[in-house]
């Protein structure tokens, strides 16, 4: 029997991000709230601090801040009709565990998405025709729009004391920005990061053929910043050690830095660490979520009853819970019906390297998570996408995140995999050697989706999550198309040698690409085509919100923090001024 | 003959028009970076001795001595096996006012880039000066000095220290510097400087903000602290550090090379003896100019007027403060 504890006002599943957002402007506005967190406690001292920090053995290699799959993971495979098997060791996304979850050891890109991102579908059809996709591409708009968003897209870039450099305040295109980001009312709170020698040297080559290069908005902060709530945030160092680390300097924008502090400080708000959250608890008749019920630190099962359930758990662990749980209808990728697990995207990303063989000395050590010089001509909104045949788009960048030893050793194609050959190349290589990146966008597909797992289950005995995903035939296109201009941009920085990463392969869930999995329990319009509506509120139980990139109808050709932090935002504002006073569903469906 | 006086008059523009003037140099060495040039610890001996013909008066080793060991003055650091770009960067620092100094800035600016490297290469290639003897500092103090160096003062805004400086302050090279086995009164005498707005030339104002964040106890804590850790293994029966320095009580110096006997302990200030710094220009001004910069907490003076050498414009810093600096001095034109 579980054990029971005092009821509370609102139950956070993690301690992230987003919970950080919700826990203190939900406890500010008088609600007893409790975030559960599966890991530890993690604070910048001591937890973050040098030497021990700077072990990338642990940290990069052994994942100390990511997920622990010998308790739960997920089972993959490419298609429907395969065997999923269980991913038993992290490798292409690191979801964290612990406070802060992955917002402490995130890079710092924090992007918007460009207008056209929320309101895709009526766009492409808008401006294409109707006839434009093939409709296995199931994108969605979102019930939102950017215009309605930007107000806190910039209080979120306030809070984390964002650096950039504006493109466009209020409709006027600004020097030395992005000139392809939506209008922003007002300019970042800092400004931009130096900018590396990597990126002078692509900055220069792209502006050569006609592109406009800008500094990458980030997170990690280039002055002495104090944000709207009084966290004091350091400049940024360069160390390199951003991802996947925390930050000694208190120079990444991080809940521990920025938003925790005062969540902490407020007696209304609790952050109960080692509280595995095995599912939401619902009245089937009353329709309501009751609470959750969670394995606490000694291994006993807990119940919390809470008035209010918010799922702030990584992308993919919000739409597992709910199908662990029983909540909505799991999607069939046989019928194509059913929303939970519906429209889970990715991200499409290539690569290409330029070896300057000596000539240059880029020092890739001297580094930070976000610091990068790229151009937003190729996303989505940017250019026509008439006769190409697919949707979507996304930022390429040279980006100088760590010169880290154990990561980073770019050779050429050909170099011997091992021993005395590759050591000379790698000695050759390694600085002078530029990386770059396309950071595509990734459209949904009706084979691509969360479910459960049938076979595996964790070390609760609950079913596995289930993910099947490939990459789309659209986002394959969009990506060859891309990187051939990649291809032109790396062939235009003279380099002595160049290779290009092309997407000609499966995905592949062992090799590290990025942690920006999205969708699963997406935000929509229709009960039918959706999981929450648009203020993130379930469509099935009033109380029940889902915070986070699984929300996103489709992923953007961008990094999902800021958007992520500004939905965040967004919900808390319509659920302290309009749920709170009303209990209720927002939107009649 | 014309051709000449025009390059001469070219010259006398440079001088005047711009701060460059650090591209004239006073010393015979020559003034230009040959092609491909690399840093020559070799030649920079010869600066720190007081030229190859003895033409610079002042040598580096007067104060900072032939082993760049310093001494506790507050005044003058251990130099030995410092990052080579860093003690370039301090001295174009010096050259350009952004950290201040009567005594170096003179100095900085009668070198030349080429010359700064050198005497910084060779400085960062001496390795066995023997360290100075511990501090004599409470316990306590030591113990809270450890503790900002290890975790900083998150409720104060201060980072760690090491998160930058390294385990035990061994330094990051090339530009972080190490602090541990530096002499407390000058990482005291630098955090104060920092914490009264007197000094630059640090990236981002990161020191400045630390040091105002700082109480002067807390300064002086974090300083006995790293004057008392060795950035290395240090063994007691190596002679080479041995000398003053070394930790077993089985080994007491009884010859400290380079150091003032009383250089032992807290701050002090040694009477430097009577010229033994001289400006260059200033000898004949009646009552030698004052020598030392004032250890701690003095007002800035804007420097007297015949202390620069007639051929030197005085410093013009044209950046705005509180920038970033990764080069200290204007730049020279290059040829």
């Amino acid at each position: 029997m579980a054990v029971r504890m005092k009821p509370v006002d609102v139950a956070l599943v993690g301690g992230g991000l987003t919970a950080a957002i919700l826990g203190k402007e939900l406890a500010e506005a008088g609600q007893t709230v409790v975030a559960l967190e599966r890991g530890g406690m993690r604070q910048t001292v001591p937890d973050f601090q040098s030497p021990t920090m700077h072990d990338e053995l642990k940290y990069d290699i052994r994942h100390a801040y990511a997920q622990d799959v010998s308790v739960q993971t997920i089972t993959f495979r490419n298609f429907v009709g395969q065997q999923a098997l269980p991913m038993r060791q992290l490798g292409s996304f690191l979801p964290g565990e612990g406070v802060g979850g992955g917002a402490t050891h995130w890079n710092g890109q924090t992007w918007r998405f460009q207008p056209e991102w929320f309101v895709l579908k009526s766009w492409v059809e808008q401006r294409y025709g109707r006839g434009f996709l093939d409709e296995d591409v199931t994108i969605q708009d979102w019930g939102i729009t950017y215009e309605e968003l930007e107000p806190y897209y910039t209080f979120f870039e306030k809070v984390m004391g964002i650096s950039g450099a504006p493109g466009n305040i209020k409709g006027q295109i600004q020097v030395g920005g992005n000139p392809f980001e939506g209008p922003r009312s007002e300019p970042y709170p800092n400004p931009p990061m130096k900018q590396s020698h990597s990126g002078f040297l692509f900055g220069q080559a792209a502006a050569q053929l006609g592109y406009r290069p800008f500094p990458v908005p980030s997170a990690n902060v280039t002055r002495h910043y104090t944000n709207p709530f009084g966290a004091e945030i350091k400049p940024c160092m360069y160390c390199g050690f951003c991802d996947p680390f925390g930050c000694e300097h208190f120079a990444k924008a991080s809940p521990q830095v920025c938003i925790l502090p005062f969540a902490m400080a407020n007696k209304n708000f609790e952050m109960r660490t080692h509280s595995y959250v095995l599912r939401v608890e619902w009245d089937r008749q009353a329709k309501v979520a009751t609470g959750v019920t969670y394995v606490d630190a000694q291994g006993q099962e807990v119940f919390q009853p809470a008035s209010m359930v918010v799922l702030c758990a990584f992308a993919h662990h919000n739409p597992i819970l709910m199908l662990q749980s029983r909540i909505g209808q799991p999607y069939d990728p046989a019928t194509r019906t059913g929303t939970v697990g519906r429209n889970y995207t990715y991200q499409t990303m290539t690569g290409a390297e330029v070896f300057y063989d000596g000539e240059k000395r880029i020092n890739p050590f001297m580094a930070a998570g976000a610091l990068g010089t790229a151009i937003d001509d190729f996303n989505n909104g940017s250019f026509d996408h008439s006769g190409l045949g697919f949707i979507g788009g996304g930022y390429i960048a040279a980006y100088q995140t760590t010169g880290r030893p154990i990561y980073h050793h770019p050779v050429p194609e050909g170099t011997p995999r091992w021993g005395l050959g590759w050591k000379q190349a790698v000695r050759r290589h390694y600085n002078s050697t530029v990386g770059l990146g396309f950071h595509g966008s990734s459209s949904p597909h009706p084979n691509n989706y969360l479910g459960v797992d049938p076979t595996y289950t964790d070390a609760f005995g609950q079913p596995l999550g289930m993910l099947t995903y490939d990459f789309p035939y659209n986002d394959r296109l969009m990506a060859r198309y891309v990187t051939e201009k990649m291809a032109g941009i790396a062939q235009a920085m003279g380099g002595k040698q160049m290779s290009v990463g092309w997407l000609d392969d499966h995905y592949s869930i062992v090799p590290y690409q990025t942690t920006h999995n999205t969708g699963g329990a997406i935000m929509g319009t229709d009960p039918k085509t959706s999981v929450v509506n648009r203020y993130l509120q379930s469509w099935d139980l009033h109380n029940l919100w889902v915070m986070g990139s699984s929300v996103f109808p489709q992923n953007a050709g961008y990094n999902p923090t800021d958007t992520v932090g500004a939905l965040a935002y967004w919900a808390a504002d319509a659920m302290i001024k309009q749920y709170l006073k009303n209990p209720g569903p927002l939107v009649q469906p | 003959m014309i051709r000449a006086v025009q390059i001469g008059a070219a010259a006398t523009a440079a001088i005047v028009i711009t701060s460059a003037a650090l591209s004239q140099s006073p010393l015979g060495l020559s003034d230009q970076r040959e092609p491909n040039h690399e840093a020559d610890p070799n030649r920079g001996r010869f600066i720190t001795i007081g030229g190859m013909f003895a033409e610079q008066r002042i040598g580096c080793v007067q104060c900072h001595g032939v082993d760049g060991a310093g001494n506790s003055s507050g005044a003058f650091p251990r130099l030995t096996d410092q990052a080579g770009w860093y003690l370039y960067k301090s001295l174009r620092d010096y050259a350009s006012g952004l950290r201040p100094s009567y005594i170096m800035a003179p100095i900085a600016r009668t070198l030349t880039p080429q010359q700064m490297e050198d005497v910084a290469a060779y400085y960062a290639s001496i390795k066995d000066a023997p360290y100075p003897a511990e501090p004599r500092a409470d316990v306590q103090v030591r113990q809270i000095g450890g503790a900002i160096a290890a975790i900083g003062m998150p409720s104060q805004g201060v980072p760690a220290c090491d998160g930058c400086h390294g385990p035990n302050g061994v330094g990051q090279a090339p530009i972080y510097p190490y602090l541990g086995g530096q002499f407390a009164p000058y990482l005291q005498h630098q955090l104060m400087l920092w914490k009264q707005g007197r000094r630059d030339g640090d990236p981002m104002n990161i020191m400045e903000l630390i040091a105002k964040a700082m109480t002067e106890e807390q300064i002086r804590a974090v300083s006995l602290y790293y004057a008392s850790v060795r950035p290395k293994d240090v063994i007691p029966q190596d002679a080479r550090y041995a000398p003053g320095g070394g930790r077993s009580p089985a080994v007491q110096p009884t010859h400290s090379p380079g150091q003032n006997p009383t250089d032992v302990g807290a701050v002090q200030r040694p009477e430097p003896g009577r010229g033994s710094v001289v400006v260059p220009g200033t000898e004949p001004a009646g009552p030698p100019a004052p020598t030392m910069e004032p250890p701690l907490g003095l007002p800035r003076r804007p420097l007297p007027p015949n202390s620069l050498p007639p051929y030197l414009s005085p410093p013009v810093d044209e950046r705005p403060r509180g920038t970033t600096t990764t080069t200290g001095a204007p730049t020279r034109s290059q040829p």
